[in-house]
């Protein structure tokens, strides 16, 4: 079979990326425990502020509240989705700067490849990993929770890793303002801070006055939280019409292009600064 | 691959204590630089640091853009035609940098083999030429963060060879390296020239500049002070009488006698080894003053300085620079700081 050119230097460039940053993945054994544990051990801190604050009707108010008894479950789905929206975040903006530290990011640029794909490849190990670890880790909610569905836990699972899009591409201009301001951390924070508390990850969104529901409604994060919640707390059906995968695939597509071209401004500007090797 | 009044100009900023913003500078870092480098040529630049070698490197590499001047590598413009420039072109940027540590150094080179569109079986077939080409099989399965710098040097010269582009960008590819290895990675380059590609050699080193050079220019704060083969840039001081001394315990005060001598036309030190204070001294004896030589040995006797040996030297590509800045690499880097 033979390719045409560009397609067979673009998917090479996917195939390279992908087992180098899988090969990398894998050597750092470790974050896989992270992962899998910390959807459990984020729930468990606000099961217990929720205790404390609600004392012995907490239970009966959140069942009120959200919809459902299964506070485990929609807590562990909460954080699985936070950590996903952190992960990306600082994972594009952070692997850049590592890149930018290694030397390894200049040199790309000294290669006949395109760096929207190039960067654009790092979603599939992202993906892979996401998918892989956090769906080990909704298992023994699920199973605790009682609910058998496996196809709608792939689906739910599936949805966590297609919410990645956006957030790759806020990760993008995340990455953007890191390499000009090699200050990753503070822009990261503030982002997943607004992210966390607006996308209702832990509570239901009529919680929030009017103003932040608006801005609830531009974040990718908060469509994809219900339609997974719709699907593994609920147990409604899934549907390929419900306006909020419309909303979940135009707002991935915004995000991602405007992350795209936010980063290609900053190349531009970069090989004319010199910033390019700046660390 | 031609450079033609190339002009590169940052903008620094200074800092000053915890708030205050210092002075915006602006820095030419290239100064209108030109030269042409034709197949089975190695051009060097030779130059202290911060004199723009890699600078000029950057903009035949794509990386940078020039704000004035063209370039053309391969027959390809670097600004209009970057994308067939960068098939061209083999590119070595850093001795012991631009590598993932986690991954071995042929997991490294095969993935770039990749991003230069090969195919896996391909890929593999090159990523082990190459490792035997820069003698780097025996520890190819190591994870790069456990390479020594000479060997991180040799992978780096991998990299640029991968893609058997007809043009090489070399930026101090020896710097660092211990003699065998400094040796080795020369041969190569020898090698790659009589294959016929076209190699731009970047270097502060003026025994190696002169060794596998064809021709070189040589650079400082931006501008090409001198060009020509090794041979041409050595007449510019072979009428120059020039004294090398070696001493320890070299002070500024007698720099200073010693520029005051009638017979010395110019003096330049290097620091040998800072703790022994072991320098040597290049002093340009002038030829219508007297002997020269005893008046020199004299003062550097009589001011205390120990004299390790002296001797008329034969002109070194140090002495033309010498001669053209009045300074030597050292001297020069310590003033443009």
């Amino acid at each position: 079979m033979s390719f045409p050119a560009s397609l067979r230097k673009n998917l090479l460039v996917i195939y390279a990326v992908y087992v180098k940053e899988m090969k990398i993945w894998l050597r750092y054994p470790t974050w896989i425990l992270v992962i899998i544990t910390l959807p459990y051990m984020l729930s468990g801190f606000f099961y217990v502020i929720g205790t404390a604050l609600g004392g012995p009707a907490a239970t009966r108010n959140f069942a009120e509240k959200t919809g459902t008894p299964n506070a485990l479950l929609y807590y562990v789905v909460g954080s699985a989705m936070f950590l996903i929206a952190a992960l990306v975040i600082d994972s594009i903006g952070g692997s850049i700067r590592q890149e930018q530290y290694r030397g390894t990011f200049e040199i790309h640029y000294s290669m006949p490849i395109s760096r929207v794909v190039l960067w654009s490849s790092h979603i599939l190990p992202q993906g892979t990993v996401t998918f892989v670890t956090l769906g080990i880790s909704l298992v023994p909610a699920l199973i605790l929770s009682g609910i058998p569905n496996l196809a709608s836990a792939f689906i739910g699972v599936l949805i966590l890793t297609i919410s990645m899009i956006p957030l790759f591409g806020i990760g993008l201009i995340v990455a953007a303002l890191t390499v000009r301001f090699k200050e990753p951390w503070a822009v990261t924070n503030i982002l997943k801070a607004v992210i966390s508390v607006v996308s209702g990850f832990y509570y239901p969104l009529y919680v929030l006055p009017a103003w932040l529901r608006v801005l609830a409604g531009y974040l990718p994060t908060t469509h994809a939280i219900t339609l997974i919640r719709d699907l593994l707390v609920f147990n409604r059906e899934f549907l390929a019409s419900d306006s909020r995968i419309i909303a979940l695939v135009v707002l991935s597509s915004i995000y991602f292009l405007a992350g795209l071209s936010v980063f290609k401004r900053w190349e531009s500007r970069a090989r004319r600064t010199g910033e390019l090797s700046k660390y | 691959m031609v450079a033609k009044n190339l002009v590169k100009v940052f903008i620094t900023k200074e800092r000053k204590g915890f708030f205050k913003k210092g002075r915006t500078k602006k820095v030419v870092a290239v100064n209108h630089v030109s030269f042409d480098i034709g197949r089975g040529e190695i051009f060097g630049l030779l130059g202290p640091n911060g004199a723009g070698k890699t600078t000029t490197v950057k903009i035949l590499s794509t990386l940078l853009l020039p704000d004035e001047g063209d370039a053309w590598v391969n027959g390809y413009h670097v600004v209009e035609e970057a994308d067939k420039v960068r098939e061209s072109i083999g590119v070595s940027l850093y001795s012991d940098r631009g590598f993932y540590w986690k991954l071995t150094g042929r997991e490294n080179l095969t993935y770039f083999a990749y991003l230069y569109g090969m195919f896996p079986s391909e890929a593999k077939r090159r990523v082990e030429e190459v490792l035997r080409i820069v003698e780097l099989e025996e520890e190819a399965d190591k994870l790069v963060e456990e390479y020594s710098t000479g060997m991180k040097a040799k992978l780096n010269l991998a990299r640029a060879l991968l893609n058997d582009a007809p043009v090489l960008l070399l930026d101090e590819p020896t710097i660092g390296l211990d003699p065998r290895s400094a040796r080795h990675i020369r041969e190569v380059i020898v090698d790659l020239k009589k294959e016929g590609k076209a190699i731009l050699l970047t270097t502060h080193n003026m025994e190696e500049a002169d060794h596998l050079c064809d021709r070189m220019a040589i650079i400082n704060r931006g501008r090409i002070i001198a060009l020509g083969t090794p041979r041409e840039l050595k007449e510019m001081v072979e009428k120059e009488r020039i004294l090398e001394v070696e001493v320890i315990g070299l002070g500024h005060r007698v720099l200073e006698k010693l520029r005051s001598l009638d017979s010395v036309k110019r003096v330049a030190a290097t620091t040998m080894n800072s703790v022994a204070a072991k320098a040597k001294l290049k002093v340009v004896l002038n030829p219508d003053e007297g002997v020269g030589v005893p008046d020199v040995l004299n003062v550097l006797v009589k001011s205390g300085v120990k004299v390790l040996y002296a001797r008329i030297a034969e002109p070194s590509l140090e002495d033309v620079f010498i001669t053209l800045t009045g300074k030597t690499f050292e001297e020069e880097e310590a003033e443009a700081a």
